[in-house]
């Protein structure tokens, strides 16, 4: 069952996502700040992370860059979920090496189809 | 009566009223933690039940039951949070979720009712759902006696994204009951592009100078080509200089070839300066060569304020610009001076 880490302050989002996911079949862990979010990445070893963009503490990309600076997590596939929708921030997005970007609001099921398109591809 | 004894009497009522008071606030505030108590307990059944009706693929408004006016308020408070954070089929199953359960109808219901913050609470569940048939009872709050009432509804109705509140959120500007502009502004930016047509008709002159400002303004972010003869005719003839400025930022933003020679004309004949300077502004936007002449004009003019208006336009502009302010410059003639300074904040800048 593969392992999906969710980092949201928002706790609708983050519940809204953990039954979705759960009831897709997948096992969730959630989390709601950049630097608890950042523990359980190392912690848990996700096969995938949903990281928001602004939160307390560390924000997704710094997250994202932390993540990315240390072997064992260099490989999780990243999708950030953020309400910066402009090009330059889906760019900057991008830089600091995640895999996806949604822009709020969003659609649940294009997220989830996302997930299984990225969990395909890192399998 | 002594004294004496109408000084007791008089501490031994005020004790009576202080233990009254005391018993009083005590009561309120046990009150008031019982209902939250409650309200909390019904949350905690309601959103599971919710969020497992949005997780489903093909959810059943019918399967979640809502059985007590408590839940159903619970509901509606989830939904208003939710519906903000989604799009897509997720979406619409929260409205359909809505509609099944009359809460839509019943906020309806609610925006008639005494008690500002559940007009204001429903009119933020209607925009929230975009539902379209709410449109009269939010354009009736637009002049409700509470201004928190007045903002929300505004708000909710460029949610609806319906060009027929344009005319209602435009007279909200001025009279004795008011929404704030900023309010009134991303309302009608909310409704976007299809407002166009109706933020037309409101450089009409039966609109207050306020509203017509805002609907020149913001012609220029979503109007297109289509307005451009309405905004040139407002640059020229509006009485009011607000318009008249926020008209020329307008064609500016807007990139409208045309407009050059009427923002030319307006350099030159414009007498209140705020005009003057969006007008160099504008032509700064419209960049190219097409303006340079005018700006040209304004830069060696002799009135300071507009010279420098008219060099950041020439830096605007693109090379040509720049080009023709490194001329005037050199020349040492009237401008030259506002022109070495912005080249200077230019290469500095950089």
């Amino acid at each position: 069952m593969p392992r999906i880490l969710v980092v949201d302050d928002d706790a609708d989002i983050r519940d809204m996502l953990s039954f979705k996911l759960a009831k897709a079949g997948y096992e969730v862990h959630t989390e709601e700040d950049g630097e608890t979010g950042l523990a359980a990445a190392r912690e848990l070893s996700p096969d995938l992370i949903l990281l928001d963009w602004m939160m307390p503490r560390l924000t997704g990309p710094e997250v994202c860059r932390e993540l990315r600076d240390d072997e064992a997590t260099a490989r999780v596939p990243v999708i950030l979920l953020t309400a910066k929708a402009q090009e330059a921030d889906v760019q900057r997005g991008f830089a600091t090496g995640a895999n996806d970007y949604i822009s709020k609001p969003f659609s649940p099921r294009e997220l989830m189809s996302r997930v299984q398109a990225l969990l395909a591809r890192s399998a | 009566m002594t004294l004496a004894s109408s000084f007791v009497a008089a501490l031994v009522a005020i004790s009576v009223l202080l233990v009254v008071l005391t018993v009083a606030t005590a009561g309120r505030k046990a009150v008031r933690a019982a209902r939250d108590r409650r309200g909390a307990r019904v949350e905690a059944a309601v959103r599971p039940a919710l969020l497992g009706y949005l997780a489903e693929d093909e959810p059943d408004p019918a399967a979640l039951e809502i059985t007590s006016r408590a839940a159903g308020r619970s509901l509606e408070e989830l939904s208003t949070g939710l519906l903000t954070k989604l799009r897509g089929e997720d979406r619409r199953a929260l409205e359909r979720l809505l509609a099944a359960h009359g809460v839509l109808e019943s906020a309806r219901e609610r925006t008639r009712r005494p008690g500002a913050v559940g007009r204001a609470r429903a009119a933020e569940l209607l925009g929230a759902a975009a539902h379209e048939p709410a449109l009269p009872e939010l354009t009736m709050l637009l002049e409700d006696r509470d201004p928190d009432v007045r903002s929300a509804a505004a708000r909710a109705l460029g949610k609806l994204g319906d060009p027929a509140a344009v005319p209602a959120l435009l007279t909200a500007l001025e009279g004795r009951r008011t929404v704030p502009a900023g309010v009134v502004t991303m309302g009608l930016l909310h409704i976007g592009p299809t407002a166009a047509a109706s933020l037309v008709d409101g450089l009409d002159s039966r609109y207050s100078p306020a509203a017509r400002a805002i609907a020149a303004e913001l012609l220029g972010r979503l109007g297109g080509f289509q307005s451009a003869d309405e905004l040139i005719g407002a640059l020229r003839a509006d009485p009011d200089p607000g318009v008249r400025a926020a008209a020329a930022r307008a064609l500016g933003r807007m990139g409208v070839p045309r407009a050059v020679a009427p923002l030319e004309a307006a350099l030159i004949e414009e007498q209140v300066p705020a005009v003057r300077y969006s007008t160099t502004w504008a032509l700064g936007e419209l960049g190219g060569t097409r303006g340079l002449a005018g700006l040209a004009a304004a830069l060696g003019s002799g009135d300071h304020a507009l010279a420098r208006h008219a060099a950041d336009a020439l830096v605007a502009c693109g090379p040509s610009g720049r080009a023709l302010l490194e001329r005037i410059a050199d020349a040492g003639g009237p401008g030259a001076p506002e022109a070495r300074e912005t080249l200077g904040a230019v290469g500095a800048a950089r």
